[in-house]
């Protein structure tokens, strides 16, 4: 066989209807011919693919081993029985158990009413403050989104130590200042018809920063001509915010709606460090009780049950959002 | 491009879906393979296989921790690191030079919920380490499984003389003794700042003697009087005790000394829902509700914070756990006289106080020689004179009777006077919810005025009786 044909046949160079002359022209036949072009060409995609695969290849091994398969064997393990002798097969039984139980219509109320209680208020402070942070100069708007963020970057459980001093009923700086005022102590954990709320004002005042920053900036990407010509046209501020600068941001308002939810239905350090999920329950969320069934009662199978529950629900509040605020902007 | 020519089977795509369902695929396998093979014919834990070696290598996991000088063997600060030992460490070393063919190997970790979690998912793998630090009612857990070894066969008789028939009988299971004991935990007790008893006159009310008995109602009468507003701003800024529903033998020793008991003697049900457990728990209420003489905010509060505010003086009294050592905090504090005392009771009653006997617990190896090796180690290691040594370190009285002559201490004295009136934490696979959930959430039910105590108790002994009929029906199967 000439040398030329054997680097036509390499893959480098030849065209197709080049190799299929020579493969005709040769003792071998059109479909080994075939065959080794399409092998030449997935060596060729590959050894161009190959540096990005190999760069992505430790994180990518990284999630399935640590993220992805922990989660199926979750789901798995949410249909069996948990010992420390083995697992046993029980099916449903777990997922009966606990639509049978009292207790999980609690908790599962506890964390739609977090999620009600965080989200929409949540959005609209962060909507509000973005508003009124982006109107100022640039020195006061860096001033001010540092200071909302700051809270965001603390550890949550710095934050949730410094509010269960400040909601501390004797010696709580709330009270202190709620007495000067000539208003009685408020047992703002120990007391169930304020312990839910009181977690839910810690978390409005300090994990927002992020939706701020992200509002804001996506504001200073609206262009400035659309205020010019309302203004020309006599439009009110308050107008021009809730004809541009509103449906402008749709976007960004569902990605903070949406990861806000996500993040709502998973709230845990603060519970844990606050009350512990008490009193009686009153502040105990879905994850609370995952960590409750899984680490202080040892039953992983029910746990497990839960967090498939969780995921569940959170997809579907996640998917319901997508469909109602999605919106194709152009500037 | 010729029609004729297909395009590659795998695209970028589908190679990142195949390595998708990988882990998928793995979950699977391992369930085929599950099931393909021969299941278990009991629950009975089987020991993995080891190696038999002439030398032997003992893991051990502590979560008690004690520097001592090197040289004097004396307690030192945890901050000074020169000439120092750790007082296993120092055991280690002591035991290699008669048992050179032992290598000890300590791991320590705190003694959390990440504690319990590493020794199950180890005895789920089937490596436990031969040796673990803990109270025998964390060793409960283990021993229906068989993963445990008895130490009757290494304890000899006179270390089995030395202990207190109570302490016996409560590490022993149907006759078998599972728990090298080393010290005693009272899980009751109150902490006492006398210094303000006596500032705010109720010095006399202080409880003395032997025993230090004292009476509900003279209790009560001390909280009131510390009960102060001591800056005249209208507030109250010392009260007479602070309360907590996490570690509920804190509190539930109150309703101890009304007559109340949390199990009946076989341990096969609840009974705190008897008429003294209600009146004690309304006791217990009332101390913040209508004398206003606990810290409020009693139903979410934690042992750590009601600790807090003992030592920072916000409290005069804190109804806790120990043996009767002053905490260390207080080491150099001159104006703070700690006084130690048992529950109070009502006229009649006797008050009790939930005892776990501490010690190190050996898992069942499958090489004889290494579970020997491991009793060996063990035994040496609650020898008296190493239990002397840390007797008034680490806080707890020791197990042993031959070692209470020791104890010069006053308030440890009468700690040692608590093993008149210990009871078991329970030693059913359904103790550790019951202490560590149903109970608690039966106090902050109570303290938050969502339940009645007669409620707050039914509830209590309802879902426990059930979790004691599973655990009862487990140890059967």
């Amino acid at each position: 066989m000439p040398s030329s044909w054997r680097h036509h046949r390499s893959g480098i160079g030849p065209t197709r209807k080049v190799e299929y002359a020579v493969a005709v022209h040769s003792s071998i036949s059109p479909k080994d011919s075939e065959f080794e072009h399409r092998r030449s060409l997935i060596s060729q995609r590959l050894r161009g693919y190959f540096w990005g695969y190999f760069f992505i290849f430790p994180s990518l091994a990284m999630f399935l081993l640590f993220s992805l398969y922990p989660m199926a064997d979750s789901i798995r393990l949410s249909f069996q029985r948990f010992a420390l002798t083995g697992r046993e097969w029980v099916g449903f039984e777990n997922y009966q158990d606990l639509l049978q139980d009292d207790e999980f219509y609690i908790v599962l109320k506890n964390t739609l009413v977090y999620a009600l209680a965080i989200v929409p208020v949540g959005v609209l402070l962060s909507l509000i403050l973005a508003i009124l942070i982006f109107q100022l100069p640039t020195p006061a708007q860096i001033f001010f989104k540092s200071a909302y963020y700051l809270p965001v970057v603390t550890s949550g459980v710095v934050l949730s130590l410094i509010w269960l001093y400040l909601y501390d009923p004797a010696f709580g700086l709330l009270n202190y200042l709620l007495g000067t005022i000539g208003i009685d102590p408020v047992l703002w954990l120990a007391d169930p018809r304020f312990s839910l709320l009181s977690i839910v004002i810690m978390i409005h005042a300090s994990q927002w920063g992020g939706s701020i920053i992200l509002l804001t900036a996506s504001m200073g990407g609206i262009p400035k001509d659309l205020y010019e010509a309302a203004s020309l046209d006599g439009a009110s501020f308050f107008r021009q915010t809730v004809s541009i600068t509103l449906p402008l941001l749709k976007p960004a308002i569902a990605f903070v709606a949406i990861t806000g939810s996500i993040a709502s239905l998973q709230i845990f350090t603060e519970i844990f460090l606050l009350t512990s999920g008490g009193p009686n329950l009153a502040t105990t969320n879905l994850v609370y009780s995952i960590y409750e069934q899984g680490f202080i009662r040892f039953d992983f199978g029910r746990a497990s049950a839960i967090a498939v529950l969780l995921l569940l629900l959170t997809i579907g509040i996640a998917l319901a959002q997508y469909r109602l605020l999605r919106s194709n902007v152009e500037y | 491009m010729s029609p004729s020519r297909r395009k590659p089977t795998i695209s970028r795509r589908s190679l990142v879906q195949s390595a998708a369902a990988l882990p998928v695929a793995a979950v699977l396998l391992q369930d085929a393979a599950r099931a393909s093979a021969p299941s278990r014919q009991s629950s009975v834990y089987h020991a993995p296989a080891v190696i038999s070696q002439s030398k032997q290598e003992v893991t051990h996991w502590v979560y008690s921790s004690l520097p001592l000088d090197r040289d004097t063997l004396e307690r030192v600060p945890p901050d000074q690191s020169e000439n120092t030992i750790e007082y296993f460490e120092w055991s280690v070393e002591q035991f290699k030079e008669i048992e050179p063919d032992i290598e000890v190997k300590l791991e320590f970790a705190p003694h959390d919920q990440t504690w319990f979690a590493k020794i199950d998912s180890s005895l789920a793998a089937g490596i436990p380490p031969d040796v673990v630090q803990g109270p025998v009612s964390e060793a409960a857990k283990y021993i229906p499984l068989g993963a445990l070894s008895p130490i009757d066969d290494y304890m000899t008789d006179e270390e089995r003389a030395d202990l207190v028939e109570a302490v016996t009988e409560e590490s022993s299971f149907e006759g078998q003794n599972f728990l090298w004991p080393w010290r005693l935990s009272f899980g009751g007790g109150i902490q006492i700042n006398a210094t303000l008893w006596k500032e705010h006159g109720a010095e006399e009310l202080l409880p003395t003697g032997d025993t230090r008995r004292w009476l509900m109602d003279d209790c009560l009468e001390a909280f009131k009087r510390t009960t102060v507003d001591t800056d005249g701003d209208g507030t109250t800024d010392l009260y007479g005790t602070v309360l907590m529903t996490d570690i509920h033998y804190h509190v539930t020793q109150f309703l101890f000394g009304f007559g109340a008991r949390l199990f009946n003697e076989d341990e096969t049900e609840v009974i705190l829902n008897s008429p003294e457990g209600v009146e004690g728990l309304q006791w217990l209420l009332d101390l913040e509700n209508e004398h206003q003489v606990a810290v409020p905010g009693s139903a979410v509060r934690k042992a750590a914070e009601a600790d807090r505010l003992f030592l920072e003086r916000k409290a005069a009294t804190y109804p806790s756990q120990g043996s009767g050592t002053r905490p260390a905090s207080l080491d150099g504090v001159d104006d703070f006289e700690w006084y130690w005392v048992p529950p109070p009771n009502v006229e009649g009653k006797e008050p009790v106080v939930m005892t776990n006997v501490h010690g190190h617990y050996v898992f069942q190896q499958q090489d004889a020689d290494r579970t020997a090796a491991a009793h060996r180690w063990t035994q040496f290691l609650l020898r008296p004179e190493a239990i002397s040594l840390g007797l008034n370190q680490f806080g707890l009285p020791p197990a042993r009777q031959s070692l209470w002559g020791q104890v010069t201490d006053e308030n440890q004295q009468v700690g040692l006077r608590f093993t008149d009136i210990m009871v078991g934490f329970g030693r059913r696979a359904s103790a550790a919810p019951i202490t560590f959930t149903l109970v608690p959430r039966m106090l902050e039910a109570a303290f938050s005025g969502q339940k009645s105590p007669q409620q707050a108790l039914d509830d209590l002994a309802s879902e426990a009786n059930e979790l004691i009929a599973d655990a009862i029906a487990a140890e059967g199967g």
